[in-house]
């Protein structure tokens, strides 16, 4: 094998394989690529298998509990199956985007890109991993005392908004590296709409502590503009993480810099 | 500093894996608990002096050293830095999850050594501890398939002349982390191979875990020496 490498092939799977064997960004494309994959796992097990969103009422009584965990038992554990296997790939997303700020024109780039990856990844492990723990052992045994059903009920429903900080200070983070960053990795409107984000996850905070009305975990405000909110600013994000890949330089290291000189011919591959 | 210390990191895990298989061995039971036992019995067990102590012993070494592995995985993602695609962000995700797991593990401990604290308890808050302990401890292995996914990734992106890792470290990742992905879904039954205690969950789970953890320091060991050259990403 010599010279330039061969042009891209027509097939859907022969063009991937050729971008993953070539393309200098093959790691971040597929980075890319599990957020959309990812979430939509995320929205899918949370809404339609496991109906654990739309939020239940926090005012159900013992009974109406019981009878939550009994009907949806084995879709409870079998949706939460399903997002444990790929909640990871949400670490490849938050990485994605840590890394991407390490790229942007502000001073101490670096240490901003750690605190994002540190902060998200700390954010899936309390506020995802704990309610698919309490849901999946109340729905395991609902003839459980009710009380303790009713414990493993807020646990599930309050670690998703008592975690939040987490993901203020992610969003936070980004938000600030946006507005900052001399580069104009991300355009600077991106920013502000970050602002929303990180704004809703304040809103969540009063779920803590009442049982009814907007503010509750399945209130107006708290739960269904905050989700409307984020859902689309994800869509959003998704689009300008995809522009942001597309600008952003190679990874700066000599195997991609010989990489994308293979790519034109000016270079024979595998150099030592 | 003398030479030999140079690989101290690295040469702490064999130790540190050693010390795993006494703690996991001075638990009461080889195989977890079943998940059928009712709350009387597992109160019965927890309440038995000679287990509670048991739990306790393995579960303060398990406290001291579940952390310990990290060597074994920083020194990898060390080597990540050195593969063709360094510079991105693989090596931190690796990182990453691996953190998530030791995390979970760290949970599971927490709770049985809650439920052995006080035996006089209700025989039902008992048993929801240990429950959380068992489905802390069986269901979280989506941090390992995302280790190993992103290690085969990195593995076969590596397509420099002299790799770091063999292709069989990818081969391996996958397999691996193939084995992992029925242990997710350890709390769908009570009974059968896929109940917390069955040979999928628990066997196939625990013994990839281990021949994993073995074959992939031999990969570090045998790669050693490229962490005295600078890496990619710097």
């Amino acid at each position: 094998m010599t010279g330039a490498v061969p042009p891209i092939p027509s097939g859907w799977f022969a063009k991937m394989a050729w971008h993953l064997r070539h393309n200098p960004k093959a790691d971040l494309w597929v980075a890319w690529f599990s957020i959309p994959i990812a979430y939509n796992i995320m929205g899918i097990v949370y809404f339609t298998i496991t109906h654990m969103m739309p939020p239940p009422d926090a005012t159900k009584n013992h009974a109406q509990i019981v009878e939550f965990f009994t009907k949806f038992g084995f879709e409870i554990r079998l949706g939460f199956g399903i997002m444990l296997v790929s909640l990871a790939f949400l670490v490849w997303a938050n990485d994605l985007i840590g890394w991407l700020i390490m790229k942007m024109d502000i001073p101490h780039v670096k240490a901003w890109g750690y605190a994002y990856m540190i902060a998200m990844c700390g954010g899936g492990f309390t506020g995802a991993y704990m309610s698919a723990f309490t849901m999946s052992v109340a729905s395991m045994r609902p003839d459980r005392d009710p009380a303790m059903l009713e414990v493993l009920y807020d646990l599930t429903y309050i670690s998703f908004d008592g975690t939040m900080g987490f993901f203020l200070f992610g969003s936070l983070i980004w938000t600030y590296t946006i507005l900052a960053d001399k580069s104009r990795l991300f355009p600077k409107w991106f920013g502000y709409t970050c602002i929303w984000n990180f704004t809703t996850e304040f809103l969540v905070s009063p779920a803590v502590i009442v049982h009814s009305g907007p503010f509750s975990w399945n209130g107006t405000i708290a739960f269904w503009i905050d989700t409307v909110v984020y859902i689309l600013w994800q869509i959003v994000y998704v689009f300008m993480l995809y522009y942001a890949v597309k600008r952003v330089d190679p990874p700066q290291d000599r195997f991609r810099l010989k990489r994308i000189a293979r790519l034109t011919g000016q270079l024979t591959p595998h150099p030592a | 500093m003398p030479k030999s210390l140079n690989h101290t990191l690295l040469l702490s895990v064999p130790i540190i894996g050693m010390i795993w298989i006494a703690a996991f061995l001075v638990f009461p039971t080889y195989t977890p608990m079943s998940p059928t036992m009712t709350a009387a019995d597992v109160a019965a067990f927890y309440g038995n002096p000679a287990n509670a102590t048991r739990v306790q012993f393995s579960m303060i070494v398990f406290n001291w050293f579940e952390i310990g592995m990290v060597g074994l995985y920083a020194t990898i993602a060390m080597q990540m830095q050195r593969m063709s695609h360094g510079g991105g962000p693989l090596a931190w995700v690796y990182m990453a999850v691996t953190l998530g797991g030791a995390c979970m593990f760290a949970a599971a401990n927490l709770f049985w050594i809650v439920a052995a604290y006080r035996p006089d308890r209700a025989p039902e808050a008992i048993q929801l501890l240990s429950d959380m302990g068992w489905v802390c401890f069986t269901v979280p292995t989506g941090f390992l398939i995302g280790q190993a996914v992103t290690l085969a990734f990195a593995v076969f992106l590596d397509d420099r002349g002299d790799p770091v890792f063999g292709r069989w470290v990818g081969y391996l990742n996958v397999v691996a982390a193939i084995a992992w992905i029925p242990a997710a879904f350890g709390a769908l039954y009570t009974t059968g191979p896929l109940a917390w205690d069955g040979w999928i969950t628990f066997h196939l789970r625990i013994w990839t875990f281990a021949i994993y953890n073995i074959a992939m320091f031999i990969a570090a060991w045998n790669a050693r020496h490229r962490l005295d050259k600078p890496s990619v990403a710097e």
